[in-house]
């Protein structure tokens, strides 16, 4: 297999996991609300499919579970965000904290070590066999295929839907959507859940797929380069799949970097260091990018009739 | 309605407030020792052994205190690198690299420098080092903010990873040990002098305090801190009221930055005498944690601080006690802060955009 | 039952005198690699010799090791075993503290009773030390005997010198036996990484490599994972523990570097009170089988037995001293630096590649 082909392949199974984020956190956001504590929801999806798969026995078992812990997540953190109405951005850094002092306490006592046999590739018929880009694109496994599939729902889902619509004005003039008889608690809630829940699918991909196991802290700041690629798409899904691979390939590129002649004598640490740079490079890129205007912003309904 | 009338109202609100806030507060204790209470039971150990380990682990003799002097040390400087950038409702969540970077640079120049220098003056470059290498760091995110509003909550944070990884080029490559991910130590010229006998606490400690003397000058008695807090409120008021919202924020971040290098010379200055490879146990984080509870105020951080460090320290004595793993302290830190969020105790109040 | 269980604990507490050990260590006693290797030696010995044991693991920063082994020392532990690198001075300061219990800070470390004299340490500090580039050499000659690409690769952590040193002896190893073989390694500044490890070994397998080699911690399951899934034939030696049950289709054989031995051979001389001042000892492929491979188990059809034979003339030659393996402090050059191996003539070290 070619380096080019390998690098690409391998880019992809390794940004699939940022994907299921970033299209969760373009679900949560184009209602209004910023979660930062993504990086926390992938991990508690991660942690709980890793439970799944070692106590349930299998695979979709493990999903199934991570899934769960995803609709858990989204279940507080809506009612943190939005009925609470506390601070977001300061409630999202520490609900991190709090995923990685739960899963780290009960990784300890419930999982250590143990691999995962992870989801084979499964190789699409016809398309599998095109030259180079079938081995890139259709030699993956379920999961990627899924992610690929996500995009346009959400795309859907964002843009040609109703509730699409009424989510996105109150996104931008909650007080005008209220006055228009839109229930903004009612358009976010929905939006942080499913949100949450893709985001975990994220995280369990992580244990199914990419990494093949639980370690603690195994989510190593994918959130928060999921929450770059969508400033940067601006909230555009299929820009969020570009996105995504250019971050996969840039972190799969550091391991052919001894066969780029030159790169090869940079050392390994500066290499390590290429996907978060790139990252910085993305938000400057991004400048432009106008986040909605109420986002982050806790609503208040002026009646008292809110859900 | 200028920024002055803002900032006087939002004074006067909260001492009518206050007793709510303490009635809040005592209400999130509460809840959060019930909290940990049921988890520690659900998790196998009897909730009074382990407080008692928590506490004599933390407090028992002076070799203890002296852990948690100097983890508070670190907490109280995590915690002023976030307060005041937050002050200005910026989000420098990026500490925990800025005290790595701090780290680096003090370690490189200890291990470079002629150590036969006087200690007094080796040590004060090294601190100014730590300062400048910190602001450093932290110019990233605060210049990027200012010029084309770049989201710092990302940009610090992987500017965060991005010190782990230089920390370890130190590690491996520049000044390494033979056995282990560290550097090499550092020659005792260039390391803090113990100020405590019987315990492990060094200079670093009131360094600390003196950086929270300077914060506390800074954010209320000053033109800077007034200009910081107002641009908290309502930026968009501040400008139209003259204020350089643009520099203030680059100082906001350098000061923060700065405080958070100091945290990485105190640690490989006066702790391990060493670059150690993650030597941080998410203090950068946790800073962020200690600087909510203290509601932004510097002297509120250092009880604050020092509640986190008791957690910190307390907690591996909690597991001697109960078989628990230490992380436990990290979910009663978050808990109680998220429940403290909740209960309007901590309160970041800014205005609400002005929608129509 | 009940009686019996009763009489045993009135026995045990009666004896206050129970020598009591404490074991620090990163990663879970159950994690298949270095934790589960030191959890396994110390809960043999507590069998074997009577005595206490606690383990503690999951500790990974120095502050972290300086509460835990001052709260054991302040328990009035005998012995405190610190089984992890980077813990800056806490093994001194716990030790400076806390005279009566015995500290062995036990990662490897290179301290001779001179060298630690001259960083001031307390006599009830020791260190210990183990030949691991004796095993990681063997694991290399095993794979330039069985690598049908003639390409063999490495995963690497840190890069420190007692780490480095096992992957420069695994392609000295190679190159021992093979002179056709090529080899290429990978830092990935991680015990635990799973993701970059196995985005590494896919990086080799891709390019041909079809023996990978371990020097890292759990990290290796995604290296089990890339080679499963490889085109050719591929095989996986991690390091530490037996991980083939883990993997049994790749994982060819562990270096062990019975730390399980090591484990239970430090709790017994401090139980008997052998521990001296400035304790130093080391362990080598001879004196407690430091570096010997696990057995093949299903994967033995993969090693004709001309490479088997192979293998042991090489085990023999490393034994006897013929072939002289380099550390990172003997041997012109030294192999404690990335890729200086490559420089080393592999027939001044004894060996005859074909």
């Amino acid at each position: 297999m070619n380096v080019t082909v390998s690098v690409f392949s391998i880019g992809i199974a390794l940004m699939v996991p940022i994907l299921w984020a970033a299209l969760g956190e373009v679900v949560v956001e184009q209602s209004g609300v910023i979660n930062i504590g993504i990086e926390g929801v992938m991990l508690i999806g991660a942690f709980c499919s890793a439970l799944g798969y070692r106590y349930l026995h299998g695979l979709t078992w493990g999903l199934l579970l991570g899934i769960g812990g995803g609709i858990v997540c989204g279940l507080v953190l809506s009612l943190l965000y939005v009925r609470l109405g506390t601070d977001q951005i300061v409630t999202g850094i520490l609900f991190n904290v709090l995923a990685l002092g739960f899963t780290s306490t009960l990784y300890t006592k419930y999982l250590g070590g143990g691999v995962v046999k992870t989801y084979g590739a499964v190789k699409i018929p016809l398309l599998g066999d095109i030259k180079y880009l079938g081995e890139i694109l259709f030699q993956q496994n379920v999961l990627v295929y899924a992610s690929f599939l996500a995009a346009p729902v959400v795309f859907y889902l964002v843009n040609n839907t109703w509730y699409g619509l009424y989510a996105r004005a109150a996104s931008e003039h909650p007080r005008a959507a209220e006055t228009a008889g839109l229930n903004v608690w009612r358009l976010r809630y929905p939006a942080v859940i499913v949100g949450c829940t893709l985001s975990a699918v994220g995280g369990a991909t992580l244990v199914l797929t990419t990494s093949g196991g639980f370690v603690n802290g195994l989510t190593e700041g994918r959130g928060f380069i999921a929450l770059a690629v969508v400033v940067l798409a601006r909230w555009n899904p299929f820009a969020v799949i570009a996105g995504c691979v250019l971050f996969g390939v840039a972190q799969a590129l550091q391991f052919q970097i001894q066969n780029l002649g030159p790169l090869s004598h940079v050392p390994s640490d500066f290499v390590l260091m290429f996907p978060y740079v790139i990252t910085i490079v993305a938000v400057v890129a991004a400048r432009g990018s106008r986040y909605p205007a109420a986002i982050g912003i806790p609503y208040r309904p002026s009646s008292a009739t809110a859900a | 309605m200028s920024a002055v009338n803002l900032a006087f109202r939002s004074i006067a609100v909260r001492h009518e407030t206050t007793l709510r806030s303490l009635a809040g507060t005592i209400v999130a204790v509460a809840l959060t020792l019930g909290v940990i209470a049921a988890v520690l039971a659900g998790l196998g150990a009897n909730p009074w052994s382990a407080a008692r380990g928590l506490v004599s682990g933390a407090l028992g003799n002076r070799f203890n205190i002296g852990q948690t002097v100097m983890i508070a040390s670190l907490l109280i400087l995590t915690g002023l690198a976030a307060a005041i950038p937050f002050s200005a409702r910026l989000w420098n969540i990026g500490a925990e690299g800025q005290m790595y970077f701090g780290a680096f640079v003090v370690a490189g120049l200890g291990l470079t420098l002629p150590s036969d220098m006087s200690r007094w003056l080796l040590c004060s470059i090294l601190v100014l080092a730590s300062l400048v290498a910190g602001a450093v760091w932290a110019l990233v995110p605060g210049v990027l903010k200012a010029t084309i509003n770049a989201n710092e909550v990302i940009v610090s944070l992987m500017m965060t990873f991005i010190a782990l990884e230089v920390a370890d080029y130190g590690i491996t490559a520049l000044w390494p040990q033979p056995a282990a991910p560290q550097t090499r130590y550092l020659p005792v010229n260039a390391t803090f002098p113990s100020i405590w006998t019987g315990t492990l606490v060094t200079a670093g400690a009131p360094l600390a305090l003196a950086a929270v003397i300077v914060a506390w000058v800074v954010m209320r008695r000053s033109g800077l801190g007034f200009e910081i807090r107002a641009i908290g409120l309502n930026s968009r008021a501040a400008q139209m009221n003259g204020m350089r919202v643009g520099r203030v924020t680059i100082v906001a971040f350098a000061m923060g930055g700065a405080f958070a290098g100091l945290a990485g010379a105190i640690n490989v200055l006066g702790m391990n005498n060493a670059l150690v490879s993650g030597f941080s146990g998410n203090f950068g984080y946790l800073g962020i944690a200690v600087a909510l509870l203290a509601r932004l105020d510097p002297t509120w951080i250092i009880p604050s601080a020092v509640l986190f460090a008791i957690l910190r320290v307390g907690s591996n004595g909690l597991q001697v006690q109960t078989g628990l793993s230490p992380d436990v302290g990290e979910i009663v830190v978050a808990t109680f802060v998220i429940l403290l969020l909740v209960f309007k105790v901590i309160r970041l109040r800014y205005a609400e955009a002005q929608s129509v | 039952m009940l009686v019996g269980a009763i009489a045993a604990a009135a026995a045990t507490s009666s004896r206050s005198a129970t020598y009591q050990v404490a074991v620090l260590f990163p990663g879970t006693s159950n994690d298949g690699s270095w934790g589960q290797a030191w959890s396994q030696g110390s809960t043999a010995a507590a069998k074997k010799y009577g005595v206490k044991v606690t383990l503690v693991g999951n500790l990974n920063t120095p502050d972290q090791y300086l509460a835990q082994a001052s709260a054991f020392g302040s328990k009035g532990y005998n012995l405190v075993i610190i089984a992890n690198g980077g813990v800056g001075q806490a093994d001194l300061q716990a030790a400076q503290h806390f005279s009566k219990t015995k500290f062995i800070q036990a990662p490897f470390e290179f301290a001779t009773p001179a060298a630690q004299k001259a960083r001031n340490e307390p006599a009830n500090l020791g260190h210990i030390d183990a030949e691991q580039q004796q095993g990681a050499f063997l694991a290399g000659a095993l794979a330039g005997l069985i690598t049908k690409t003639n390409k063999v690769a490495s995963v690497n952590g840190y890069a420190f010198p007692a780490l480095t040193r096992q992957p420069e002896a695994f392609s000295l190893g190679a190159r021992c036996v093979n002179a056709k073989v090529t080899f290429q390694q990978k830092y990935i500044n991680s015990w635990d990484d799973t993701a970059l490890a196995k985005a590494a070994a896919q990086a080799f397998i891709s390019n041909g490599a079809d023996v990978l080699f371990s020097a890292t911690d759990q990290a290796a399951q995604g290296m089990f994972q890339a080679a499963e899934a490889a085109p050719h034939p591929t095989y996986v030696i991690p390091s530490y523990f037996d991980s083939h049950s883990q993997a049994p289709k790749v994982v060819l054989t562990s270096v062990l570097y019975n730390l399980q031995g090591v484990a239970e051979d430090l709790i017994k001389l401090g139980m008997q009170n052998k521990i001296g001042d400035h304790f130093y000892k080391q362990y080598t492929y001879k004196n407690i089988g430091v570096g010997k491979l696990a057995p093949f188990y299903n994967l033995a059809s993969a090693v004709s037995p001309a490479a088997k034979a192979g293998l042991a003339k090489i085990t023999q030659g490393v034994l006897s001293g013929k072939i002289k393996i380099p550390d990172e402090t003997t041997g012109s050059p030294t192999i404690g630096t990335p890729n200086s191996a490559a420089k080393i003539n592999v027939k001044s070290l004894g060996c005859t590649p074909k």
